[in-house]
């Protein structure tokens, strides 16, 4: 039984792992390569799942969804470790919180400039650069204090602050030239910091 | 069957609902209808479509003016101030 359990939870935390990848070789590259005319370098990835894309359902179904069910398996993951204190299951909360979002991406695409479709998605889209940064920030103390995890500090911290950076210039930008670069930028940065947790708690996981 | 192989299986098959349930979403498109635009064509609540918006903004050029500064992503603002937002 024992046995059975540290499988399910080594699963789970791979997660953290598993999904970033996934969503990295289609979102980043194949979706885009399947897109005639797609431009990586200014268009963003939410235009590969809109309504007119020819990759819309691909990219919704299994770029983002499917990325998001991996999120919140992660999550659930780190909030059963029993390597995790207190901080770092509410940490796991906002995990499962992005990775609600990411689902929700999958879900509310949109075609007109201006709908109600149109704003939850850029609820859902954008939401998550703060949720997720909370839980990293948190998630970051938990383990500063842990034997074998504390080397995570001093790397999730400042990565997640340059993520704060990019996702502000990005968000808040007008005519930002090479906008996909910049947003590839600022959401693959925490997601490979959540690779790097992934890893490392798979590790000591027991 | 033991606990954790339980709780693996019904991760397992919701996960699966949870991703046909988007894939329905998108090859059915059921919210389909909050996807109209919420103010026509034209500028926010001020008009409706390029010809009304160019009569109103022809007496009217600050509100639209002030308008199109707010909303440097409307498209009829390109047309209406000749590409400067």
């Amino acid at each position: 039984m024992k046995e059975s359990k540290s499988h399910l939870d080594k699963l789970l935390i791979a997660s953290g792992f598993i999904g970033p990848v996934i969503f990295f070789l289609t979102v980043y590259f194949l979706f885009a390569l399947l897109y005639p005319g797609y431009d990586p370098t200014n268009q963003t990835i939410s235009e590969l799942g809109n309504a007119s894309s020819p990759v819309k359902t691909l990219t919704n179904v299994f770029g983002f969804s499917l990325f998001g069910i991996f999120i919140i398996l992660f999550a659930y993951g780190v909030f059963r470790s029993k390597e995790i204190g207190v901080l770092g299951k509410i940490a796991s909360v906002f995990f499962f919180l992005t990775g609600i979002l990411m689902y929700l991406v999958g879900i509310f695409y949109s075609k007109s400039e201006y709908s109600i479709l149109t704003s939850l998605h850029i609820i859902v889209a954008n939401y998550q650069f703060p949720i997720l940064t909370i839980g990293l920030v948190l998630f970051a103390f938990d383990v500063s204090g842990h034997k074998k995890l504390r080397w995570l500090t001093p790397i999730i911290l400042p990565l997640g602050i340059i993520t704060l950076v990019l996702a502000y210039y990005f968000l808040f930008t007008h005519d930002l030239p090479n906008r996909g670069i910049w947003q590839r930028a600022a959401i693959g940065i925490p997601y490979i910091i959540m690779m790097i947790i992934s890893i490392s708690l798979y590790k000591v996981q027991k | 069957m033991q606990r954790d192989t339980k709780i693996g299986v019904i991760i397992l098959v919701l996960a699966i609902l949870a991703l046909g349930f988007v894939l329905y979403m998108n090859v059915y498109e059921p919210l389909a209808f909050l996807d109209n635009p919420l103010v026509g064509e034209g500028l926010g609540t001020l008009c409706v479509s390029e010809e009304k918006c160019i009569d109103f903004c022809h007496n009217n050029k600050g509100r639209c003016d002030a308008y199109c500064r707010e909303n440097p992503s409307n498209e009829l603002c390109d047309i209406l101030f000749g590409g400067r937002k």
